[in-house]
């Protein structure tokens, strides 16, 4: 059970990662306990992004590079470079593309879940907000993976 | 501060710290104890990491890994108005069902 405690940001397991894992170590395993975590882990995201007034910029800087680094493989592309160092980077590409609908799907299902169908589908929250962001990366990787794949 | 409105796992928290100081394992093991709930890791760190940033406790300076907690000034103050307000909620539903 210990290794969900990566699953916590970073500023949280500075300040509880010890103390928590003591607890952890006298608990019994059990899907109670787990189930328990992966909340409590929503909970800690949730109050971390609260807490990050400059997350905004955090996901558009991610899309700005995520760009970039398509925008990179796409000329390499079209240039014809050689052709299973292609596949390969297709490969990986198209597993980011996949990753982040899933996170996406799963941030916004969060999302709704903690804030209600009218707020999750505002854009107010946070949760939505990343959702949106990883699925322009989502957008952006399986753009770049269908010119790679058909040059 | 706004007073928030906190959830049970946090009154919970807050009044096995008005008896003692207490590290997370021992809060869990004194409410489990108290009123039968037993409250997850997740849940008990949640409830205290908003207690905490809230004022309402703080971490005893301590050289062990398990942190005791204490309740502050302004936590006793909010749990008082809390039992205060709960003892009302109590009071009105014991009068409505004609007990008292």
């Amino acid at each position: 059970m210990k290794w969900l405690i990566y699953l916590y940001p970073k500023r949280w397991r500075e300040r509880y990662g010890d103390e928590f894992t003591e607890v952890l170590k006298q608990m019994k395993f059990s899907f109670k306990t787990v189930f328990d975590l992966f909340q409590g882990v929503v909970d800690a995201w949730d109050m971390e992004l609260r807490e990050r007034d400059i997350y905004g910029y955090r996901i558009s800087q991610i899309l700005v590079v995520v760009t970039i680094i398509n925008a990179f493989i796409v000329i390499n592309s079209i240039l014809g470079k050689e052709g299973v160092v292609m596949e390969q980077i297709a490969s990986i590409i198209v597993l980011i593309a996949m990753a982040s609908l899933f996170l996406a799907i799963c941030t916004f299902v969060v999302s709704l879940f903690k804030f209600g169908i009218k707020e999750g589908f505002s854009l107010k929250t946070k949760l939505t907000k990343v959702s949106i962001g990883l699925m322009g990366v989502y957008a952006l990787t399986i753009g770049a993976f269908l010119i790679v794949i058909n040059y | 501060m706004a007073k928030n409105k906190f959830s049970e796992p946090a009154l919970f928290i807050l009044i096995s710290l008005a008896e003692q100081n207490r590290h997370g394992y021992a809060i869990m093991e004194d409410i489990e104890k108290s009123y039968d709930i037993k409250l997850g890791p997740g849940t008990l760190y949640g409830a205290i990491s908003r207690l905490e940033k809230a004022g309402y406790i703080s971490a005893v300076e301590s050289q062990d890994r398990k942190k005791p907690y204490k309740l502050t000034e302004e936590g006793q103050i909010y749990l008082a108005e809390q039992i205060k307000e709960i003892q009302k909620v109590t009071n009105m539903g014991m009068k409505r069902l004609g007990l008292v």
